[in-house]
């Protein structure tokens, strides 16, 4: 049995994540939280957590994870709303996996075995907003790692990527986990939370936060 | 000033009309002026030379404004010939004539070598028309030098500044009228852009109205049920809705560079939604969709990737597709559907032919490129681009 644990502030997202997950037999739901730090003061929390990408109290998506990172924890990123920046901001902090909110079962499920024995796993929508990430401080990316990761963004299968570049399924496998190694490792190591704030200004992540639903609708022309 | 760049139908190419029925008109008067003279003097007392002379320039004459009438202007390549002529008649005419009469008015060429000038003036420009002058001008002196020593000074000289001040005041004259013609005409076209950007403005917000009205059509009513109490929120058909709505609305928000809709996702992502109700899990992806996009290619890339999801429905066996779009940075988009289900032999298959021609003629029709691979049991990927 896997067991997970799951930080949202949404708690109708929480009570509908454990329904959910209650319908795999090999994962179990073992904990929930509003925050990181609730998480974290969690007696024997999982070590498998899924994160809400967006927070309802304003903390930096990206200390977040390296948080958690930095407790032993391997982290998947979840969001309603895919933002370029933070997704890749995310990763670099070491988050094992990036998925949407509206995955379904079967994805999500796939997501924790692989990262329960131990794999990086590249989700479609994870290589998709990696392969879109234009900012000027990204990871150089090789041309065939990026034509990957490519493909893979726009849902290609495996082993169709390895036909089209005449190359084995493995070496496929291996150029992604070298694309996710050069994010997790940027030449930038974190190894303490508190190094994340220095990232962030270099990112000049801190000067924008994530719509706050109290200074209105983010999106008004809706 | 050349008027061969006149827009069709505009001010400018008015204008240059009128200035080479002007002209014409002008080197007419002035070959037929010279007719009173054989008729007077007897045509016997001129040479062969001054006769052929003046059939041959009235024959050129005849040509070149039967071209100029019929472009509305005359191109370099019409007045560069003509100053030569001018030129060639200036100095062989002139020195046919016996001495003391060939600054006189029975000599035939200075009225028309200065209607060449003036045509120069006309339709050409800047130093063409300096040397083109300047060369008829000495042609004239030259023909007519042996007046100086018969104390004709005065009409030698006298040939000469005709010719200079009628080109300059051509000159003038047609650069005020061409100025202002291409000011009307660039003002008309401003004034043309304008409207014509008003009106697709109106059409796409009209669509956007549409659209948006779909939105709440669906998604506020879906909403509005469940609060309601009038739906079970457990059941799995109004999980299913709630999906497509979400996915809808996510499709909206995410295809734009700064979280604003753009036609191209708006379109793709209400299509997405009627293709997820046929049963169809899609996982839409957008990001940096151009926001001025032309409105049919917007249709035709919305039209190839609902046949590419139909297609997935018919013949993948699978209930998932993947619907990826993003912006070239440069105006462009790249569109891809992918499916992991059963595929086939690109080779072989009648199916992919299917799959081909109602594709790709919607794309090629807007000049877009189309690209599909597939293999047997590895799925199918169509990638539609397209660039301005």
């Amino acid at each position: 049995m896997i067991e997970i644990g799951v930080i949202d502030d949404d708690q109708m997202l929480l009570q509908g994540m454990a329904a959910w997950i209650g319908g795999t037999t090999d994962i179990r739901l073992a904990a929930t939280a509003n925050s990181v730090e609730e998480y974290l003061g969690t007696a024997r929390a999982p070590k498998i957590v899924i994160l809400d990408l967006n927070l309802g109290n304003y903390t930096d998506p990206a200390r977040n994870v390296a948080q958690l990172v930095d407790s032993g924890l391997r982290v998947i990123v979840a969001s309603v709303i895919p933002d370029r920046k933070y997704i890749a901001a995310t990763t670099e902090a070491g988050a094992a996996a990036y998925v949407t909110k509206n995955n379904n079962l079967d994805t999500l499920a796939e997501v924790i075995r692989a990262i329960h024995a131990g794999k990086v796993p590249t989700t479609p929508e994870h290589a998709f907003w990696l392969g879109r990430d234009d900012r000027p401080r990204r990871p150089k990316l090789s041309p065939r790692e990026r034509e990957i990761l490519v493909a893979v963004g726009k849902g290609t299968p495996h082993k169709a990527i390895a036909r089209q570049l005449g190359i084995t399924l493995s070496t496929v496998q291996t150029h992604l986990e070298r694309v996710r190694y050069k994010y997790a490792s940027v030449g930038r190591p974190i190894d303490h939370a508190g190094d994340y704030s220095e990232r962030v200004r270099e990112d000049s992540l801190g000067r924008e936060r994530l719509p706050d639903p109290s200074n209105g609708n983010p999106h008004p022309h809706l | 000033m050349s008027a061969a760049v006149a827009l069709p139908g505009g001010v400018r190419e008015q204008t240059a009309r009128s200035v080479v029925r002007a002209a014409a008109f002008l080197r007419a008067g002035q070959l037929a002026g010279w007719l009173w003279v054989p008729m007077v003097y007897g045509i016997g007392r001129f040479s062969a030379v001054v006769l052929i002379g003046y059939l041959l320039a009235v024959a050129w004459t005849a040509a070149l404004f039967t071209v100029g009438i019929r472009r509305n202007g005359l191109t370099i390549q019409w007045v560069l010939p003509d100053v030569a002529v001018a030129v060639a008649c200036a100095v062989i005419v002139s020195r046919a004539f016996p001495t003391g009469e060939a600054a006189s008015p029975r000599n035939w060429v200075l009225g028309p070598i200065c209607g060449a000038a003036v045509t120069c003036a006309f339709f050409a420009s800047g130093w063409i028309v300096a040397w083109s002058v300047g060369a008829i001008a000495a042609a004239w002196m030259v023909g007519v030098w042996p007046e100086i020593r018969v104390h004709n000074s005065a009409l030698v000289l006298g040939g000469c500044a005709t010719i200079i001040v009628f080109s300059l005041v051509a000159a003038f004259a047609a650069r005020v009228l061409f100025r202002a013609a291409t000011q009307a005409d660039q003002a008309a076209s401003a004034a043309l852009d304008a409207q014509r950007r008003e009106a697709m403005a109106e059409a796409r917000d009209e669509e956007r109205r549409q659209q948006f009205k779909v939105l709440h059509d669906n998604v506020l009513h879906t909403l509005e049920s469940i609060a309601r109490g009038e739906l079970g929120i457990g059941t799995q058909q109004i999980r299913e809705k709630c999906m497509r709505d979400a996915d809808y609305l996510r499709g909206l928000i995410t295809g734009g560079a700064d979280s604003i809709p753009t036609d191209l996702g708006v379109a793709l992502a209400g299509m997405g939604r009627d293709r997820s109700a046929l049963g169809l899990r899609i996982n839409q992806q957008f990001d940096a969709l151009p926001k001025q996009f032309p409105q049919h290619v917007t249709q035709a890339l919305t039209g190839a990737a609902r046949e590419a999801l139909n297609n997935v429905v018919k013949h993948a066996g699978t209930a998932e597709a993947w619907l990826s779009a993003y912006g070239d940075g440069a105006g462009g988009v790249i569109m891809t559907v992918v499916d992991r289900g059963r595929g086939f032999d690109p080779e072989r298959v009648s199916n992919g032919l299917g799959l081909m021609r109602s594709v790709r003629h919607r794309v090629l029709e807007v000049g877009g490129k189309v690209r599909i691979d597939s293999a047997p049991g590895e799925g199918t990927s169509v990638e539609m681009s397209w660039t301005p």
